[in-house]
């Protein structure tokens, strides 16, 4: 196995005072049933800069949740489920607006999400994001994919959400082979919230050019 | 393409290179006159594949397949999904999940997820609390390349013992009395510069009996070695190719 590179994080990411992961919370109370829920990253790591002239596709699986973390992720140890896997297709209408198509299936393996579900959600906005949370010192932050839309989730322990609102944030390649590239997602409604962001452990995002109708 | 991965719609079609000799000649010729030096016209990928299902059965007089993810091979999603499989005494297991993804672009991409969940193989010869298979591919200007990465298994346990360790890639079990199965199998394909593919599956038993083989005064014959089935858990695939 070659060895993987070393992460940089940008300055912003080095000057938050604590990166946390964010809890995973799922279930009808407000009680957080998973780990500390703490911010993952500011507000303003993951900046939409408006419509994108380009689309994504993308299918992998994240582990260790991004943080502070200087080195590619790991994968979960062999007894643990705290993992996701994923795979999505999603593109703007045209380069002229944030409208877009899609769909993501989003698969959370964390017993302590109701022991865990399946999510699979349509892509109605597609829209550029600017990444600077690996940004570095003197280049230009990279520009990501994000979209968000509407699913439904079917929980391990029985429990179907029909109207959910889910956003993937950021959705950045960052080259190939997929290890470096990274994803995040919030899922919320009917009472439940959810969400999760990482280092790719497996698997690779794609920007594409736009092509067919609305492409430039 | 194996027998478990063809699908009425999805196979992958491979078209032709497309080869524009005689404007090359006519840009080399421009090229020499000029004293300038000719850039090679890259070959981008004209199709990408992907095929993803969470478990196979061709064993016991039985033969099944979970609902399967096969992308077409000009790229898009794919979803295959149902909550539970089972072919009696072969395999049982729940929540099973396939998904393909990819496009055909200057960088053409493709990739295969399987998930598996409260797998037993066999009666429980073989389980597992989660079973994933990925399978990825790319190529781009700089060449064509798969991986397994992300690949794994949960709480495994063959024969009774359990694997606290990730399973080094094509690791082979006996099984005495029933045949042998490969873990974490990979199948590469392609040539690295045009095209790539991989194939996982992440449990492949493959049914075996012994028949005849007998023993003489003179010495021993052994018997002979026949497949009587197989049965995949978890499999992944996904090729980029011009």
């Amino acid at each position: 196995m070659k060895a993987r590179p070393t992460i940089k994080l940008g300055p912003r990411a080095l000057a938050a005072a604590t990166v946390f992961a964010v809890a995973a919370v799922w279930g009808c109370s407000d009680k957080p049933q998973g780990p500390v829920a703490s911010e993952l990253e500011s507000p303003d790591f993951h900046v939409v800069i408006g419509p994108a002239c380009f689309r994504m596709t993308g299918g992998g699986r994240i582990d260790e949740r991004e943080g502070a973390v200087a080195t590619p992720p790991s994968k979960s140890t062999p007894d643990s489920r705290d993992f996701a896997t994923f795979g999505f297709q999603a593109r703007p209408l045209n380069c002229n607006t944030t409208a877009g198509s899609g769909n993501i299936t989003w698969v959370e393996h964390n017993p302590a999400n109701a022991g865990g579900f399946t999510f699979h959600g349509r892509v109605t906005e597609f829209f550029a994001v600017e990444n600077h949370f690996f940004g570095q010192p003197g280049q230009t932050d990279p520009i990501c994919g994000g979209f968000s839309g509407t699913g439904r989730a079917r929980t391990r322990d029985g429990r179907t959400f029909e109207s959910l609102s889910f956003r993937v944030d950021h959705a950045c390649d960052q080259g190939e082979p997929g290890r470096n590239d990274h994803i995040g997602i919030s899922i919320s409604g009917e009472g439940a919230s959810y969400s999760r962001a990482g280092l790719l452990t497996g698997g690779n995002l794609q920007k594409h050019r736009l092509t067919g109708r609305g492409a430039q | 393409m194996n027998d478990y991965q063809k699908q009425p719609r999805g196979e992958t079609i491979m078209a032709t290179i497309k080869r524009r000799a005689p404007r090359m000649v006519a840009l080399a010729t421009l090229a020499l006159l000029s004293g300038m030096t000719l850039l090679a016209e890259r070959v981008e990928a004209q199709s990408v594949g992907g095929v993803a299902f969470g478990s196979w059965v061709n064993a016991l007089g039985q033969a099944a397949q979970s609902p399967v993810a096969s992308l077409p091979d000009t790229g898009g999603y794919a979803l295959g999904e149902a909550e539970t499989f089972g072919v009696t005494g072969a395999v049982s297991a729940r929540w099973l999940t396939a998904v393909a993804t990819g496009a055909v672009d200057k960088t053409s991409s493709a990739q295969s997820i399987s998930e598996v969940e409260n797998v037993s193989v066999l009666s429980g010869l073989i389980r597992a609390d989660n079973v994933t298979a990925v399978a990825s591919s790319y190529q781009n200007a700089a060449g064509a390349a798969s991986d397994a990465d992300g690949s794994g298994f949960v709480n495994l346990v063959v024969n009774g013992i359990a694997v606290p360790t990730d399973v080094a890639p094509n690791t082979r079990v006996d099984l005495p009395g029933v045949g042998y199965a490969v873990l974490n199998e990979q199948k590469r394909t392609g040539d690295g510069v045009t095209s790539t593919g991989i194939t996982v599956n992440m449990i492949h038993v493959v049914l075996q009996t012994v028949t005849g083989g007998t023993c003489t005064l003179l010495g021993c014959l052994p018997g002979v070695t026949t497949t009587t089935g197989e049965i995949i858990v978890g499999s992944a695939w996904s090729s980029v190719g011009s």
